[in-house]
């Protein structure tokens, strides 16, 4: 944030004297700030639910809440605003320090306010909340990961048979004793698999070496192979005859997709850093290629109207000009999820970019359709950026198919934000495509229409949300793609 | 205030800097090959160190150049009382320069690379800017030389207008003929003019 950078403010002071004096100073020290005004808690939470503000400057006395209570109550009705709070003259110690542990991230005395320190005050603040919860939310999402990672013992005779029950092997797997007894279990791996799983265990009981390997293994639950990692050490007698392998297996599927994930969002970004500072380069020479070809045109169209001069130089300027729109795509993309978030609705998000592409829709004989679960809590984003994404969500979707796509949008609540699919009934990708959907300038479609950077976009504003997103899709029946969007911290 | 329709001046001129020669050339054969005189600088000093204020024309910066940026330029030049429209350009566009462009008092901000005919046609405006400021400017001077050379007799027909009343009752007052009273109307009107000007001139 910039000292330019204009401030929508809600000033909430009762006395009239103060709200003026505030307000003038404001007005003086940076005329771009827009202040609103409320009276009272109650009015200030109905201007907080019309609109967005970027920050808060708040009285702890007024008529409907006193002192730190007022506060409280405000950052936990809306804990993505960073709020500044007006102490008086004789409350000033134990109302600030006790305001600032509710959530507030400054205070100012109104006896010693002036121009400077008040818009420094409104800015610092609105800094350091956006800090604060940036770190949270990413912190969040790696915590998640790991508490949810299940492991379970198993055990085995000397040679690797169950030969006791394996009740969590059985929950796991879904095999039964009788299946999985024996060498049984063998059966829960991928037939594919299987040859390598036998060598692993030949190597180990025949060295005595500790089992290490990992490898897909079927999960009752969710009815697919999920990576697990196996791991186990010899149980042996006093004489060194392994009697028995005691171990453990841990699912680490979602350690591994994110591990890819990070692994793509990080190589994403670097490409995306790598292509501004080459686009950021090509403007002046771009400029200047622009400017002389036309100018060498202006010139020979004065000579001649026609001809193969103005015919080459007509191609010159138009490829130009499309040099020109290629780098504008490319910072556009590189620019893409550095915008401000506020708390806003996805919902309505999603409506406003149906209406946004409507024209399209038509023009394409295709119909969109938004569903959302009823009470969807707003979520820290920003509006436009999202819109954005699923604007070019829809048109993908869209153009996935000759005419007459069905893109069904639906939104539901998870239990830390919010969920989103867009689907098509279009042509579906192979998997080399899913793999590489969201690289720049990656475009299945032939006819060159597209830029190949829509879902590059996409998933960079995902990505600055702490969201996650993923494609589901199957060749010849359409696409799903799902992405994940935190709430408030 | 853009009066499009009144022609520049023929020795108006656009005046570009840019510290990349490319752009500099680029710029400087487009406009010349509509007609319009170019002079180019490769810095923002070497701008100022050349600047004649009585000459008309435009100004085209780009905001990152080695020394002093385009964004201080601005501010150099408004402190000298140069009031050429600035035009600034640049390759690395992003809000917040075009906020401070704006704030500099720029009358445009254009990303490089910028569509030729878009550059012209902004080019055009902020001559005929100029133009019309320039106008407005020997307007006022004219003006101001007028109100100094009143008369003792025309100063008491100015007075009695200020009052309210009308040019019979000054006649009649004064012992004087109408059209000696039109006259000093006619003056009066062009204060007026004149204080509108000024105001008009202020708010640039």
């Amino acid at each position: 944030m910039t000292e330019q950078d204009a401030l929508q403010i809600l000033l909430v002071e009762d006395s009239s004297a103060d709200r003026t004096r505030i307000s003038r100073l404001l007005a003086h020290q940076s005329p771009l700030d827009e202040v609103a005004m409320a009276t009272t808690l109650q009015t200030a939470f109905d201007e907080l639910n019309k609109r967005s503000f970027d920050v808060v400057l708040l009285d702890l006395i007024l008529p409907d809440s006193e002192g730190v209570e007022t506060c409280r109550r405000l950052c936990e009705a809306f804990p993505m605003l960073p709020v500044v709070v007006l102490t008086g003259v004789s409350d000033e110690d134990e109302h600030s320090v006790a305001a600032l542990q509710h959530g507030a991230q400054d205070y100012l005395n109104k006896r010693e306010m002036n121009g400077p320190l008040i818009s420094r005050s409104l800015r610092y603040a609105v800094e350091r909340k956006r800090s604060a919860v940036d770190l949270q939310r990413s912190e969040r999402r790696y915590r998640a990961l790991v508490s949810a990672t299940t492991s379970l013992v198993w055990s085995t005779d000397g040679n690797g048979c169950f030969v006791s029950p394996q009740p969590e092997w059985e929950k796991l797997t879904g095999q039964t004793q009788e299946q999985s007894a024996g060498r049984g279990w063998l059966e829960a791996f991928q037939p594919a698999r299987r040859s390598q799983v036998n060598a692993a265990w030949a190597t180990a009981t025949s060295t005595g070496e500790p089992l290490d390997f990992e490898t897909p293994v079927f999960d009752a639950a969710t009815n697919s192979f999920r990576l697990a990692r196996v791991r186990g050490v010899p149980l042996r007698t006093d004489a060194g005859e392994i009697t028995e392998w005691v171990g453990q297996l841990t699912d680490i599927e979602d350690l591994h997709r994110t591990e890819l994930e990070l692994r793509r969002d990080e190589r994403l970004r670097s490409l995306g850093t790598f292509a501004a500072g080459i686009a950021h380069e090509l403007n002046n020479p771009l400029a200047a290629l622009w400017s002389s070809s036309e100018a060498a045109l202006t010139r020979a169209t004065h000579v001649t109207r026609d001809g193969p001069i103005v015919e080459c130089l007509d191609n010159v300027v138009r490829s130009a000009e499309r040099c020109a729109a290629i780098v504008d795509n490319v910072l556009r993309f590189s620019r893409s999820g550095a915008g401000d978030q506020r708390d806003g609705n996805l919902e309505r998000a999603a409506l406003n970019a149906v209406m946004l592409t409507r024209q399209f829709t038509r023009e394409h004989g295709a119909t969109v359709e938004v569903s959302a679960e009823p009470g969807l809590p707003r979520i820290p984003m920003n509006s436009i950026e999202i819109e954005q994404v699923f604007v070019n969500l829809i048109r993908n979707g869209i153009e996935s198919i000759n005419e007459g796509a069905e893109i069904r949008i639906s939104i539901e609540k998870t239990l830390d934000g919010l969920q989103c699919s867009v689907s098509d009934n279009g042509r579906g990708m192979t998997e080399d495509v899913r793999l590489h959907a969201f690289d720049p300038f990656f475009t299945s479609r032939l006819d060159q229409s597209g830029t190949g950077l829509g879902l590059s976009i996409v998933h960079s504003i995902i990505q600055s949300h702490y969201g996650s997103i993923e494609i589901e899709s199957t060749e010849g029946a359409g696409t799903t793609i799902r992405f994940a969007l935190p709430g408030s911290p | 205030m853009t009066s499009p329709e009144i022609p520049p001046d023929s020795d108006s001129t656009v005046f570009v800097v840019d510290d990349d020669q490319e752009v500099r050339t680029g710029l400087q054969q487009l406009l010349t090959a509509i007609g319009l005189p170019v002079q180019t600088f490769s810095s923002a000093q070497g701008f100022l160190d050349a600047i004649d204020k009585s000459r008309p024309g435009c100004v085209v910066t780009d905001i990152r150049m080695p020394g002093m940026t385009g964004i201080e330029l601005q501010k150099e030049l408004r402190e000298r009382k140069v009031r050429l429209p600035v035009i600034v350009i640049t390759a690395y566009g992003d809000v917040s320069f075009a906020v401070e462009a704006f704030h500099g008092g720029a009358i445009d901000f254009l990303q490089k690379p910028y569509r030729p005919q878009h550059m012209i046609s902004r080019i055009r405006e902020a001559l005929a800017r100029d133009q019309a400021r320039r106008l407005l400017e020997r307007e006022l001077k004219r003006t101001r030389t007028q109100l100094a050379s009143l008369t003792q007799r025309e100063t008491e027909v100015m007075e009695r207008l200020v009052e309210g009343k009308t040019t019979k009752e000054i006649a009649r007052d004064l012992g004087i003929g109408l059209s000696t009273v039109d006259n000093v109307v006619n003056l009066a009107v062009a204060v007026q003019k004149f204080r509108e000007a000024q105001s008009q001139l202020d708010s640039q």
